[in-house]
């Protein structure tokens, strides 16, 4: 095969461009694949149980002004019968200031306020 | 002008092409003028040929009005429709359509989800009760039936029509935007409970000619399935009668990687094959020859049409009646013309063609053909007529007539096959020398079976020829796979950026070239173009460098969980992978994950997390392992799937507190399970938060719901996180409040969640995430989330499905306000 002196000096080229090309490459996918390690039992909790029961606890309080009926009911005491009676009171314009602006609704009196205040919060 | 047609249909062909990629009327006014302007400089400056121009601007036209007619969706069209339709993404809409079958239906989806799929040609649509014409192609799917429509049927048909929607995933295929390209942009899916029933048939000879071809088909279908079970039966179905679902795609796998897919379509070798198995019958009945040239024709287009209308059958048969024609009116038959020519009839019937794999591809192998074998064979330093005829003379000429057109076609093809199937495949040369021969006999031994198992006193006989044939067929598979197997019979490359395409292309024209003009410099050129060649593949992927930053993919699977983290060192990791194939839908290992890799030259993967066995998140795994080099698997110490033993890839169980050193410098705290755990796959999902390097954490949630949540809460402050992938697809999750104060605590910028569609995610979690100012990220609408991290430490997210801008359908017009809708 008889090849001119251009094509000797562009296939030399071409071909050391390959080479580093492949080189390149080469480097490039035999890096070691990353060796993980665990370390066990090493992440911290911030809040103790009881920190995150009080978080939830306060989290499930259902404000009387805002609430859904099906919210309503989720409290202890509060059936359904009551918590239509909640929202119609709430539907006349009327709003809850306080606890106690709770007994204006029938049926609910001071013991039951009394059972349903950890359940209830105003925002 | 010795080939006249060749200026008139290539200007015709890139009228087509040109409209597609410019559907905006003004822009494409741009394109045409300075088309026109270039064609009347070129014409003033050398010999003033204006016929010539004005045929070839004629042409030019005529393509663009061509795709425009047949692909472009008329005003009425049926995904216009905006009761139903709405431009945004509305979910699919129950609706019934009348209207008429065009193509042959044909079965998809694996065993579980069998469907049948055709293209229906809509005439009336009645939606909410209201019924409007319209007109346009949707692509009608449908799961139970109790008689089969056929092309030609006017049919009744109801069920969900909703737009098709572009494939949200990077690197995946865009089914839409194929589909679009021939005129159907919206789709139907029609189930058990749905309406469907016949209406008429349509009138007309073609229509006719068709309908009993197709008949034909299905019957001879029938008879392949009955002789021949499993593989054999549907190889053979597949290389006799066109495509089948029922090829398992771990088989048509061993092809593509050999390069020998090409013997499972319907091709020019089947075509050619078949026409002189004809000839020789019609000569062996006592026609003249002459008289048997003309009446093969029809026959060849009838099998072209037979067998499924194929870009690849239909053309080698327009081919084939060129050069019958050509030898029955005793002219020279030439080639290129012959080509063209079939090119313009199939193009100008179905403009939409030239953008499809099958077209392209046919295409490419045949001018590789033509115009390479020569160069190929001189480069081979083939001698010329040979003295000694004996047999070992005989012997070496087909051998080194078999190398020289197999890698003809391989040197124009290679950068296509790259590109659609992310490989090249040296093994094509043997691989074709023992393949091709053994599809003549499979040919021949299935054409044989239909015509003796279609006679009932023939069963003896029926018998035999299924013997050999299931023996061809197990021989080829056989040979293939031991092919396959042997080091550098296939290599994963990315697609040919454009320039590199543009840069191969070149360098194969002025390697002909030099071989066409100047003879001395033969081999010095092919040497040359080969160092080229090596380094354009080479150079392509070297410039395919890693992100910048950290970049999370969050896969679009539907109702499962797939994601890919790349790090800025080249690290990758894959945290679950999505459904496999056997579950009836995709396989998200090989259609979604795959591609992505190896588009992206990523051929191994630092290790893999799988969150919990369940399907939808270890389904796509098995394509995984058995295509990647994996360096480690994590879990929660789970006994339900595992990788291949072979591979003795190192497990790691992990359990809430530990915390891994990953790649690209990932620190990852694990959250769950706990020691003791749960007794449920999905609470006992591992949930982990990735840091990254530039500090942007990334909270992965498996399937964990709200119990898991509320025992998280006590990690407080270290859940806050940039991005969350929601628990359990947004749905399901059990008490919302400790779900919402999981959430509160983890404050996302960014939330990710793998839906199917958005109705079933729960509300109020959708609610609390938009009122805390979060960017909520749906798959089912936005297609992959793609989380990306700039030099800076930034972070911006952004949906797979807004980046693909469809192609062919020129901008929606604002939604009239039609009083019938």
């Amino acid at each position: 095969m008889n090849i001119s002196l251009p094509q000797r000096i562009a296939l030399i080229l071409l071909s050391a461009l390959l080479l580093a090309g492949a080189l390149i490459l080469h480097v490039r996918h035999s890096r070691p694949l990353c060796k993980i390690s665990v370390v066990n039992g090493v992440v911290e909790r911030e809040l103790t149980l009881a920190q995150t029961v009080k978080m939830l606890k306060e989290a499930r309080k259902v404000d009387p002004n805002t609430a859904s009926a099906e919210e309503l009911i989720s409290i202890p005491g509060i059936g359904p019968g009551l918590a239509s009676r909640i929202v119609e009171y709430r539907d006349k314009g009327n709003a809850f200031l306080t606890y106690d602006d709770l007994t204006r609704i029938p049926g609910i009196g001071p013991k039951k306020l009394e059972k349903m205040r950890e359940y209830v919060k105003f925002k | 002008m010795p080939r006249p047609l060749v200026i008139p249909i290539l200007f015709f062909l890139l009228g087509v092409i040109a409209r597609r990629y410019f559907p905006e009327g003004s822009s494409y006014g741009v394109a045409a003028g300075l088309l026109a302007a270039f064609a009347a400089a070129a014409a003033t400056l050398k010999r003033p040929r204006p016929f010539l121009v004005s045929m070839a601007l004629f042409f030019f036209f005529l393509g663009a009005f061509r795709l425009e007619s047949a692909s472009f969706p008329r005003d009425n069209d049926i995904s216009k429709c905006t009761a139903c339709l709405a431009p945004t993404l509305d979910g699919p809409r129950e609706a019934v359509i009348y209207g008429v079958v065009e193509t042959d239906p044909v079965w998809q989806g694996g065993p579980r989800a069998r469907h049948i799929v055709f293209t229906l040609r809509a005439e009336k649509l009645l939606i909410d009760e209201k019924g409007s014409d319209v007109s346009g192609h949707v692509r009608v799917s449908i799961y139970s039936f109790t008689k089969k429509p056929e092309a030609g049927d006017r049919i009744v048909v109801g069920g969900k029509l909703s737009k098709l929607l572009h494939n949200g995933n990077p690197e995946g295929f865009d089914y839409a935007g194929l589909l679009g390209s021939i005129g159907i942009y919206s789709a139907m899916t029609s189930n058990e409970s749905d309406l469907y029933f016949k209406a008429g048939t349509e009138k007309g000879v073609v229509t006719a000619v068709r309908r009993y071809l197709f008949r034909v088909r299905s019957k001879a279908a029938g008879i392949i399935d009955r002789s021949l079970k499993g593989v054999s039966g549907s190889v053979i179905g597949t290389i006799t009668l066109g495509p089948r679902d029922s090829l398992p795609p771990e088989i048509y796998d061993l092809f593509a990687k050999t390069g020998t897919a090409h013997i499972l379509a319907v091709s020019g070798l089947h075509v050619s094959f078949v026409a002189v198995i004809l000839l020789c019958a019609a000569r062996l009945t006592g026609f003249p020859r002459r008289f048997a040239y003309l009446i093969v024709i029809p026959a060849i287009c009838a099998y072209a049409v037979f067998t499924g209308e194929q870009a690849s059958a239909l053309r080698s048969a327009l081919m084939a009646s060129f050069a019958l024609t050509a030898l029955a009116i005793e002219r020279k038959n030439d080639m290129p013309n012959a080509l063209l020519l079939s090119a313009f009839c199939i193009i100008f019937l179905a403009p939409g063609q030239i953008f499809q794999a099958g077209f392209i591809m046919s295409y490419a192998a045949v001018l590789s053909m033509i115009y390479l074998v020569p160069v190929v064979e001189a480069y081979m330093g083939k001698s010329g007529p040979e003295r000694r005829e004996g047999l070992a003379a005989k012997v070496k000429k087909y051998f080194s007539g078999a190398v020289s057109v197999s890698l003809a076609a391989w040197a124009g093809m290679l950068p296509i096959v790259a590109a659609y199937f992310s490989m090249l495949t040296p093994s094509v040369i043997p691989a074709n020398l023992i393949a091709v021969p053994l599809s003549f006999l499979l040919i021949s031994l299935g054409l044989l079976l239909t015509i003796t198992g279609s006679i009932p006193n023939l069963a003896p006989l029926t018998g035999i020829v299924s013997c050999a044939a299931e023996a061809c067929v197990n021989g080829l598979v056989l040979a293939v796979q031991k092919i396959s197997d042997l080091p550098l019979s296939y290599l994963r490359v990315p697609p040919l950026k454009l320039p590199f395409l543009s840069a191969y292309y070149a360098a194969l024209a002025a390697a002909a070239w030099v071989f066409f003009k100047k003879k001395e410099l033969k081999r010095s050129a092919a040497l040359i173009f080969l160092v080229i060649a090596a380094d354009i593949f080479v150079w392509n992927e070297v410039l395919i460098a890693p992100p910048n930053g950290t970049r999370v993919t969050f896969f679009d699977v539907k109702k499962a969980d797939a994601a890919l983290v790349e790090a800025s060192d080249g690290g990758v990791m894959l945290v679950d992978a999505g459904r496999g194939g056997d579950s009836g839908g995709i396989d998200a290992g090989r259609n979604v994950i795959a591609p992505y890799l190896w588009k992206r030259g990523i051929r191994r993967l630092d290790c893999v997390f799988l969150s919990h066995p369940h399907d939808d998140h270890y389904g796509g795994l098995r394509y995984v392992f058995d295509n990647f080099e994996v360096g480690s698997f994590v879990d929660g110490g789970q006994k339900v799937f595992a990788p291949p033993e072979a591979k003795q890839i190192p497990r790691f169980a992990v359990k809430r507190g530990d915390v891994i050193n990953g790649p690209g410098g990932f620190k990852i705290a694990v959250l769950n399970p706990p020691e003791k755990k749960y007794g449920s796959a999905n609470d006992d999902s591992v949930v982990f938060k990735l840091l990254t390097p530039r500090a942007n954490s990334f909270l992965f949630c498996g399937d964990a719901t709200s119990e898991v949540m509320a025992d998280m809460l006590s990690y407080g402050g270290l859940l806050r996180s940039d991005v969350i992938k929601v628990p359990h697809h947004g749905s399901g999750l059990g008490d919302m409040i400790s779900a919402a104060s999981f959430f509160d605590k983890v404050r996302p910028g960014y939330a990710v969640i793998n839906a199917k569609n958005d109705d079933e995610i729960n509300g109020t979690l959708l609610a609390g995430f938009r009122k805390s100012v979060t960017e909520v990220f749906v798959t089912s609408e936005a297609g992959a989330v793609i989380v990306e991290e700039n030099e800076r430490g930034g972070l911006t997210a952004r949906g797979g499905r807004a980046s693909r801008v469809p192609v062919t359908q020129p901008e929606e017009s604002p939604p009239r306000k039609d009083p019938t809708l």
